[in-house]
């Protein structure tokens, strides 16, 4: 159950046995069926989910009822709206499981008495972080200056197993642009015109 | 609009397990995991509790199942099936509210409480002791943590069997 945890925290923090074994009292295990929300819109989100197994995703819907994908989030990704963790005021986002799910979760308490204790919890903290902002950052420039079929050849060549898992209308709404829009951006790069 | 609640009532069908659900599934904000190893029992409370048309009703056989997919656990299991149970969800109820009944309390005084406590170190344990006064039941409900108290409070509101409870939150 831990396996993936312990190997993504291990790939930047020395983790040893004791340190393993008080992660596991830590966590909590939550299984999620497809369709299954993790948090609505208007909940504070009391935890960040590292996910197991599974696919998720992250959205809002505005006043005309149109979702705006934020984010995906497969195994050994992190998932959960940090702002909300952080501040304790209510989500703006919606999160649910496009497959069934198995998350591990962790609690803004929880998180502390980690850092406490594994003062090295923190690098992988900051590492995630520095991660998320450089995706932001990259993520906002494509927005901005990137055509469609850019959009699109920059998101498949960068998350690959997310492009084979969900339905190609929430890779439209994720990357900002319409469904037509994305088919014919897929039909250039097929013929190459 | 809030994410529904998960509660995995493991063995549902027993005496208790039955209560609890009957009071709960009348509150469309949850959804019930009805754990039962008697699979027509289990149809017939799931039948019964779906005419109130209140929580969603999903029937599951493997209390380790339920129990991952739950956000809160109650125990209503007979005494010779609590630690072999406590054993099988002991790894997805980390981190939960657990809520043990034990009906075969006489001084309110938790019986089982080392074995629970023993057996889910890590989950956020609440005991309810049934106390038979003469006539009168009274739940005489137990913890440690205080959200998880209250929380049990809140969800055994409404709970009569047996010509009425009276139910009192203590500490630990």
């Amino acid at each position: 159950m831990y396996d993936l945890l312990f190997h993504h925290i291990g790939s930047k923090i020395l983790l040893d046995g004791a340190g393993k074994e008080f992660l596991k009292t830590m966590f909590i295990p939550k299984k999620l069926r497809k369709k299954q929300y993790l948090l609505q819109e208007g909940e504070q989100g009391k935890y960040m989910a590292f996910v197991n197994k599974g696919c998720l995703r992250s959205y809002s819907i505005d006043e005309e009822g149109r979702e705006h994908i934020v984010q995906f989030a497969i195994e050994e990704w992190w998932i959960g709206d940090m702002y909300s963790f952080l501040t304790g005021e209510p989500s703006d986002y919606n999160i649910d499981a496009l497959e069934d799910a198995e998350l591990l979760m962790i609690d803004r308490k929880a998180q502390n008495s980690i850092l406490e204790h594994l003062p090295a919890y923190e690098k992988y903290l900051r590492i995630l972080l520095e991660n998320n902002y450089v995706a932001t950052r990259r993520r906002l420039n494509n927005m901005m200056a990137k055509t469609a079929e850019e959009k699109y050849l920059d998101f498949i060549k960068q998350y690959p197993h997310i492009t084979q898992r969900v339905p190609q209308h929430m890779v439209a709404s994720y990357l900002g642009i319409t469904p037509e829009t994305l088919s014919r951006a897929r039909k250039q790069r097929l013929t190459g015109k | 609009m809030a994410t529904r609640t998960s509660i995995a009532i493991v063995e549902a069908t027993e005496e208790w397990g039955a209560v609890i659900a009957g009071n709960l599934a009348r509150d469309k904000s949850h959804r019930l995991l009805l754990m039962s190893t008697d699979p027509e029992k289990l149809d017939a409370l799931v039948s019964k509790l779906t005419r109130y048309g209140g929580a969603e009703l999903e029937a599951i056989s493997c209390a380790m199942e339920a129990c991952w997919e739950a956000d809160i656990i109650v125990l209503a299991v007979e005494e010779e099936q609590e630690e072999m149970i406590m054993e099988k969800i002991k790894q997805v109820a980390t981190g939960k509210i657990v809520i043990s009944i034990s009906p075969r309390l006489t001084d309110g005084k938790g019986t089982s409480s080392h074995v629970l406590r023993n057996t889910l170190p890590f989950s956020r344990l609440v005991e309810i002791g049934i106390v038979r006064e003469e006539e009168a039941v009274k739940m005489v409900i137990s913890g440690e943590d205080d959200e998880a108290l209250l929380l049990a409070k809140e969800l055994l509101d409404g709970v009569e069997p047996d010509g009425g409870t009276k139910s009192t939150a203590t500490r630990a």
